[in-house]
């Protein structure tokens, strides 16, 4: 995926909810793309699998090859028959996801009816042996449930049921643990991080969690306000980051070995993508703020192989070294997962 | 389930109770019956006569206590026919049900294509139309509407019938409910359309399209969304079909209970009047209550 | 998060919020012209008398039942829409009649606009008990059939103006009441009700100088909707005979009277039906657009002159930002 720039027609304005985006993947990665709510991750993904609403959507430049097709310029139709089947998309909010007036069944085994003209009967039990997979016990019979008669959890499993239920080459997870419980979440990341092992998927990660993305990723984007700021393979971007924000956000972030210290928070909010200022987006809230930062806006710079950060000073930050104490990676996860309240 | 019927029919009853109260009220309170039932000219022995025979004279609780007797009775004896009110009136209610029910079935097909058309090309020129169209049912005369098909199908052309029952046969019944459609198709079709759009933009039609679903099947599931909004306010058409048949009907000659109403009001006939009223009054509230048992029957979050 | 910020509009002048709406009103044409339509329709019939083209009370047997556009022995002007059963022009008779329509349409919209209104905003500011005994009334009236029981009422009360408007004023309230309270309620638990509590502020002071001219354009746009409504039932109303008497006339009651004649003369039937369609149509046009202007969701959308927007657009947009 290249420089890929989406706009939104909003009340206030044009907003560039994403402005020159890149990314590539390759089979059987994973990548997190990281950032705060409103920084464009989950517009970049609905991006991929052709969702965005447009209007008042607008994908106004960059291309999206996906096996050497640029998805962008294909037909509706053909697009919509790589969507699901060889994209599959999960996303937040599972219980909103699911259809409340069909049983999940239905809403699994429809993916063979239409992508692969199955019966009902067979799409059905295919159905079934896909909850199955997805550790819901007795499929069988909650097949026939509606969505509601499901936990949280359940629901969103059964979203990746039918996600995964053609064998997608790409799986893009937009926050899909957001909404759920804490122990919940977790099951599911071992769902996901088990299934794609054992289907060889390449998965895009779109989440605000940091401990997630270094348990799953192995490369890491952070995006701010509809731009990658930093760009790395995930050691590289936990190991020294080489952009204040990516800082920030892991000073943000809650650590087993810290106790109760107190944790820092990146001052101001995030900025409002109709009036972004003229130079570094981030600037505002960096505490490493320069005069310069406010007049040039940064292009990304490669610092190491593969990684890379739009930051003027870049290598003045990466030359902090790792955020983290010693061993801290290795030995605890990152910190136990808490919800920043998105 | 059982518990929400229970509450749901209760509800119905206390509705039902309300209106006989408020038939007493409105024909012995706030209006004199003797007023109503007699011709101003009469004199005013004949209406002393008529007052006391009929036990208007007494206090107010012995006259509902007569009422409640009366309309155990039928509610008493029609002054134009000369028989018990109520069976007059149920002897109507077919024909008024077989209107109503066929401007129904005009109605909701239709509402289904045209909101369905405007919602699926949000802000073309057929949406506009059909929005002007729609808002056209709301805004026309029901009656004017009935007499102007007469004019053009009956008088005109001579296809069709000007008006009576000729039996229930197809012919006759077209103008009289295509005359009480309009209003609904007008209502629903709008209604239809906006219930469609929000459906539109819930989650899980995003859901579907990233599973590549195509846009007859994501169709498919918004309407059966939208169905049950849908449904519900069909109830309340075919309330307010029975409640408009009492023009159309006239217009029409056609025999139920609204041309009968008319012809009592005509007659000064209080006991028939307040019967019809009572009847009508009762179906509309079945009626609801039997689209509230349908809502709670589509609905698998309340099936419970 | 929407109900906040709908409650709370961006503070416009007076004359700048006029001179928006002004502009958004030109871009649409359909309801420019309802507009127009419904201030030609006012103007005329109050100023019937020197206005009309004729007297609309002069008869003339000898030119009664004239089909439309007769020439008029007395007048350079034709009779544009013909005569009726007693030679007097029918033009001049609708927009007389078109008095008492309207007359009804808008004091019944008055009177049940008033009632509604306030018993919704003591349901709904007061909830509890005053909440449940005002929403029963509302629900048991709404489950009656409306024209049904103004029939009966208007039976018991006897015909004439005043009546007709107070029965339709006891058969529509519920209507307001239910708006009104459903917004009432949401309004009550926002931040600056919080803060005139605070300050001190009573309940009279709250409902009318803090929540009421909040609800103002959905409830304008209501008395919109429902003036064209009452205009078509004093037309049943009248048809039935239970309305206007003689020699006072509505809409209704010409087509009513028309309808004897509808095989010899039919412009006596097809004229102020017409007129009552237009104006009904008008309201309704002019209702929904208003409607689309006013909602905070919406608005952005039709002000900006941009394509009109749909629910599904602008709600995704909010979700994405």
């Amino acid at each position: 995926m290249s420089n890929l720039s989406v706009e939104f027609d909003t009340q206030e304005g044009i907003v560039k909810a994403v402005d020159d985006v890149s990314v590539s993947l390759n089979r059987g990665e994973v990548l997190a793309i990281v950032g705060e709510s409103g920084s464009g991750k989950s517009v970049t993904s609905q991006a991929i699998i052709g969702t965005l609403p447009i209007p008042p959507g607008q994908i106004t430049g960059g291309q999206i090859y996906f096996d050497g097709q640029n998805l962008l310029e294909l037909a509706p139709a053909k697009r919509r028959a790589i969507a699901g089947a060889r994209i599959a998309m999960i996303s937040q909010d599972a219980q909103s996801a699911l259809d409340s007036r069909f049983t999940v069944g239905y809403q699994i085994g429809e993916m063979f009816r239409h992508h692969r003209g199955w019966s009902w009967k067979k799409s059905r039990a295919a159905a079934v042996d896909l909850l199955d997979k997805v550790r819901i016990p007795n499929a069988a019979s909650r097949v026939n449930d509606y969505p509601h008669q499901f936990s949280g959890g359940m629901q969103q499993r059964a979203v990746i049921a039918a996600a995964i239920s053609l064998e997608p080459d790409l799986l893009i997870a937009d926050e899909p643990t957001t909404a759920l419980d804490v122990t919940v979440q977790a099951e599911v990341m071992r769902l996901l991080q088990d299934l794609k092992t054992e289907l060889g998927l390449s998965m895009i990660l779109v989440t605000h969690d940091l401990a997630q993305a270094y348990e799953t990723a192995d490369r890491v984007s952070v995006m701010y306000a509809g731009r990658i700021v930093e760009h790395g393979d995930r050691d590289q971007i936990f190991g020294s980051p080489a952009h204040p924000y990516t800082r920030g956000l892991f000073a943000a972030t809650p650590r087993m070995d810290q106790g109760d210290a107190e944790l820092m928070v990146i001052p101001g909010t995030t900025p409002n993508l109709a009036a972004l200022p003229q130079g570094c987006a981030f600037a505002p809230r960096c505490s490493n703020r320069q005069d310069s930062c406010v007049r040039e806006r940064p292009q990304a710079v490669t610092i190491a192989e593969g990684h890379t950060s739009a930051c003027l000073f870049a290598s003045d930050v990466h030359a902090f070294g790792s955020p983290f104490p010693k061993g801290a990676l290795d030995s605890e996860r990152v910190g136990e997962r808490h919800d920043h309240g998105t | 389930m059982t518990w929400y019927l229970l509450s749901r029919a209760q509800q119905s009853v206390l509705v039902i109770l309300a209106a006989f109260v408020l038939v007493f009220v409105i024909g012995s309170v706030i209006g004199d019956p003797v007023d109503l039932m007699l011709p101003p000219e009469a004199s005013d022995a004949v209406r002393d006569q008529l007052r006391r025979s009929l036990g208007f004279d007494q206090p107010l609780h012995i006259q509902f206590l007569n009422f409640i007797i009366r309309v155990a009775n039928g509610f008493g004896e029609s002054i134009w026919q000369s028989t018990p009110a109520l069976p007059l009136v149920l002897s109507r209610l077919p024909a008024t049900l077989y209107l109503a029910g066929c401007a129904l079935l005009i109605a909701v097909p239709a509402s289904l294509a045209l909101g369905g058309w405007a919602a699926l090309r949000p802000s073309s020129m057929a949406d506009r139309v059909i929005n002007i169209f729609s808002l056209g049912g709301v805004s026309i005369v029901d009656f004017w509407l009935g007499l102007m098909l007469v004019l053009i199908f009956s008088v005109q052309l001579g296809w069709l019938p000007t008006g009576g029952y000729g039996g229930g046969s197809v012919a006759y019944i077209i103008l009289p409910a295509v005359t009480m459609a309009y209003r609904s198709i007008g209502r629903l079709a709008q209604f239809t359309r906006s219930a469609l759009l929000d459906e539109y933009a819930k989650p899980y039609v995003m859901t579907l399209r990233a599973k590549g679903m195509s846009e007859r099947r994501i169709f498919l599931h918004t309407i059966k969304n939208a169905a049950i909004p849908i449904v519900t306010l069909s109830g309340d058409e075919m309330a307010s079909l029975i409640n408009g048949a009492i023009v159309v009907e006239s217009v029409f000659s056609w025999p139920g209970i609204g041309s009968l109403l008319l012809q009592a009001i005509g007659q000064r006939d209080l006991f028939l009047i307040e019967a019809a009223v009572f009847v009508m009054t009762v179906i509309i509230i079945l009626v609801n209550l039997l689209i509230d048992i349908t809502y709670a029957y589509l609905d698998p979050k309340v099936r419970l | 998060m929407a109900a906040t910020e709908g409650a709370l509009p961006k503070a416009l002048t007076f004359g700048a919020s006029l001179r928006i709406y002004g502009k958004a009103l030109w871009q649409d044409k359909i309801a420019l012209l309802a507009l127009i339509w419904l201030l030609l329709i006012m103007i005329a019939t109050i100023g019937v008398d020197y206005l009309a083209p004729f007297s609309p009370t002069d008869q003339s047997l000898r030119m009664r039942l004239s089909a439309p556009m007769t020439p008029s022995p007395t007048s350079a002007l034709p009779h544009i829409l013909g005569t009726d059963a007693l030679g007097r022009d029918l033009l001049s008779r609708i927009i007389l009649a078109g008095q008492l329509s309207l007359a009804v349409g808008f004091s019944g919209v008055i009177v049940s606009g008033l009632v509604g209104v306030c018993l919704g905003l003591l349901a709904g500011y007061y909830g509890d008990r005053t909440d449940v005994i005002i929403m029963r009334a509302v629900d048991l009236q709404i489950g009656f059939p409306f024209l049904m029981l103004a029939i009966f009422i208007l039976y018991a009360l006897g015909p004439g103006f005043w009546n007709v408007v107070l029965v339709l004023a006891i058969v529509r309230w519920p209507v307001y009441a239910r708006v009104t309270r459903g917004m009432t309620m949401s309004l009550r638990e926002q931040q600056f009700i919080e803060s005139a509590k605070v300050i001190g502020c009573g309940g009279g002071r709250i409902m009318f100088r803090h929540i009421l001219p909040n609800l103002a354009s959905p409830i304008l746009v209501l008395a919109t909707l429902e003036i064209a409504r009452l205009i078509l039932a004093e037309s049943a109303l009248s048809f039935l005979g239970l309305g206007v008497q003689p020699p006072g006339t509505s809409w209704g009651r010409m087509i009513a009277d028309g309808r004897q004649y509808i095989g010899t003369a039919w412009w006596l039937v097809v004229a102020p039906g017409f007129f009552i369609f237009l104006t009904a149509l008008s309201a309704n046009l002019l209702a929904t657009w208003a409607r689309a202007v006013t909602d905070p969701v919406h608005r952005w959308r039709v002000l900006a002159g941009a394509r009109a927007g749909t629910k599904r657009q602008t709600r995704t947009t909010r979700h994405e930002r």
